[in-house]
């Protein structure tokens, strides 16, 4: 098989397996799918060792030992063995394990075969008809090597894009999909729902991009546009019947969870000092209060009721911290709460935090009127 | 050019920087199935019957050649013979061991009088009857073996490609004369070229060696393909194994995650494992409907 064959092999599965677009460590896998041709001095790897080349040359046919799963395990042992030393070296180690092993393979298609189980001299093909096996430099190599550029590139583009499985939960637009890469970047990251769906109320078509606040059920998610908070899922008290869903990693944001107690003090003087300037704050967990009685909890049926009092109690859910001072901050409160704050990281080098505040807003319910959520196709 | 299967012995310890291996001159004659020629020898005296077997070309007709001309310097009385007609090969076998092969009338003797002549004669002399090529032998003859070993006395070395498992096959035990290793098949290459007049380098012989899967035959062919010009990459020995089904074993880890992606409830793992399941299932088909490589030259 051609050097540019084995090239192309070793870095597209490097890029597979590995799920990276980092050019060195392609790079490195690439590279590593040279070696094992070490075993002639005509190869370029023969050409860089010619003494290593000499030994192999000296004593074995081409395509022996270096082609086989014990090199593979000889450099794997090597390489993973250099990283304790270096830690930095793990993604390498895996680069050049995966290409070199994978560069010998590839020559299973070659009519020659390579003998993978060395010292055990059988040399192993596929398919077993050697008329179509491939042949070096043949038309054939060069068709595959076109393939295997397409594929290439495919990999790369999808790697560069987050990975297989987001390119792929994109595709399907599932809801797994969005907890998946929630899972992933949540902490770190805005995560940004597009949606396409139904509202569950008058099944008015919803299309639009949401910012993603927790996952509310096993998948349906708390999603927040323009200041109103909707539950996105298949369930009955839903807001946003989903059909397709996708996410997008967003800005910077650390999302941090804080826990407080309160014992009979007034709500506004324990969270308020959770107001950041740029940071999305929601409040979760149960409070009693003696005033429950006599308080009013607004309710806007195409939204998500963040607050729900009983007769004891109140039920927060996700409710956006101005709103949660607004309708029941003057109360004393006994309970415990959570505040979830998404802190957007850039926000404190500048106003860009207030920009997306302003842009996805939490300023609470029914605080903007009746505007539609995400881009309502059919409003009412 | 099967009389250099075992001229082979050269200076492998040449310098590998030196651009060529090939020798200045003849190499000295060498037996590398020594082994095997000293278990051979060993049961033909013991009066015993032993069969070689080995792969087309693994160099059973150099190694026959080889025991008779060591036990003919030795002083025994040996036949060695070929497949033919049973008349033909028993008048051959007759003759070498010095016996008449006509009657006193001077009519030439029946095949059931040559036979009868022969067994006799083993049985009471300690001649070595060497056949090669033993598969080929009509039944006939075979049969004629097996009960002259039945008798006894008859000291009698079969050489055999893939023999079939009936008569004399069955009753003598057998020795397979397994591929070569790698240092002797380098060897005999280097003898091939040197005969040739062609020089190679370490690369190039360890090039053609791979074509070579251990038969001593094969390896001398691609020394004679490589003085010829003919750009060949495929071989003709027997060491290939197709590894088709253990890639389509891979293919189970699919029907794996997709498992993995009912039990844990995630869509995309179950979509994944199931498509690439299906692309395996479909592959496998495919690659199974592939035509079969033929034992025919084509």
């Amino acid at each position: 098989m051609l050097g540019i064959s084995h090239l192309l092999i070793s870095g597209t599965t490097t890029a597979l397996f590995l799920g990276t677009a980092e050019p060195s460590v392609i790079l490195s896998g690439a590279i590593a799918g040279l070696l094992p041709d070490i075993d002639t001095s005509l190869s370029p790897a023969g050409r860089m060792f010619p003494w290593i080349a000499a030994i192999f040359e000296s004593k074995q046919g081409h395509r022996g030992a270096s082609h086989s799963l014990l090199a593979s395990a000889l450099i794997a042992s090597t390489c993973y063995a250099a990283t304790f030393f270096f830690p930095w070296f793990l993604p390498y180690a895996s680069a050049i394990t995966i290409g070199f092993s994978f560069g010998w393979f590839a020559d299973v298609f070659t009519q020659g075969g390579v003998e993978m189980f060395w010292p055990v001299h059988l040399l192993c093909v596929c398919p077993g008809n050697r008329n179509l096996r491939l042949r070096t430099g043949s038309n054939g190599e060069y068709i595959v090597l076109a393939f295997l550029i397409a594929i290439a590139l495919t990999i790369f583009s999808v790697n560069s894009h987050g990975g297989l499985f987001t390119q792929f939960n994109r595709l399907i637009a599932s809801p797994s999909g969005v907890v998946h890469l929630y899972n992933e970047q949540g902490d770190t990251h805005k995560i940004i729902a597009t949606i396409q769906g139904v509202r569950s109320s008058d099944r008015a078509k919803i299309e639009g991009k949401f910012l993603l606040v927790q996952q509310s059920g096993n998948n349906g998610f708390i999603v927040l546009s323009d200041g109103k908070l909707y539950k996105a899922s298949n369930e009955p008290d839903a807001q946003i019947l989903i059909e397709n869903i996708t996410a997008d990693v967003g800005d910077t944001a650390v999302t941090s969870i804080e826990s407080v107690n309160l014992d009979d003090e007034p709500i506004n003087t324990v969270l308020t000092k959770f107001s950041r300037s740029g940071a999305l704050v929601f409040v979760s967990g149960q409070l009693t209060s003696d005033d429950i009685d006599t308080t009013t909890i607004p309710h806007d049926p195409y939204q998500f009721q963040s607050i729900k009092a009983s007769k004891e109690s109140y039920t927060l859910e996700a409710a956006p911290l101005e709103q949660v001072l607004s309708v029941i901050g003057d109360e004393f409160g006994t309970g415990v709460l959570q505040v979830r704050s998404i802190n957007s990281t850039v926000n404190t080098q500048g106003s860009r935090g207030d920009g997306e505040q302003g842009r996805w807003g939490a300023g609470g319910q029914g605080s903007r009127g009746e505007r539609v959520m995400g881009n309502l196709v059919k409003d009412d | 050019m099967l009389s250099h299967l075992f001229i082979g012995k050269t200076s492998s310890q040449q310098s590998n920087s030196t651009p060529s291996l090939t020798p200045d001159k003849p190499p000295e004659f060498h037996v590398y199935r020594q082994n095997e020629m000293k278990q051979a020898r060993a049961a033909l005296l013991a009066q015993g019957a032993l069969c070689l077997w080995g792969e087309e070309g693994c160099g059973k007709s150099v190694l026959a050649n080889a025991i008779v001309q060591s036990l003919r310097q030795e002083g025994y009385l040996v036949a060695h013979t070929e497949p033919s007609t049973p008349k033909q090969m028993l008048s051959f076998i007759t003759e070498q061991f010095g016996l008449e092969t006509y009657t006193l009338e001077g009519k030439q003797l029946s095949l059931e009088g040559l036979k009868l002549q022969l067994s006799d004669f083993m049985f009471h002399n300690s001649a070595v009857l060497v056949v090669d090529d033993a598969q080929l032998c009509k039944p006939d003859f075979r049969h004629w073996l097996k009960k002259c070993k039945k008798r006894g006395g008859c000291n009698l070395l079969l050489l055999a490609t893939n023999p079939p498992l009936a008569d004399i096959f069955l009753s003598v035990p057998r020795i397979q004369l397994r591929p070569m290793s790698e240092k002797a098949i380098r060897e005999i290459m280097i003898e091939a070229a040197y005969h040739r007049g062609i020089k190679l380098t370490a690369s190039e012989l360890a090039r053609l060696q791979s074509r070579a899967g251990g038969n001593p035959t094969l390896a001398i062919r691609a020394i004679e393909e490589e003085y010829l010009g003919i750009d060949q990459e495929a071989a003709d020995h027997k060491r290939y194994f197709d590894i088709t089904p253990l890639l389509l074993i891979a293919g189970t880890i699919f029907v794996i995650i997709r498992f993995i992606g009912v039990g844990t409830s995630d869509q995309s793992l179950y979509i994944l494992g199931g498509i690439g399941g299906a692309i395996f299932l479909g592959l496998s088909r495919l690659i199974y409907s592939l035509p079969k490589e033929g034992r025919r030259v084509n």
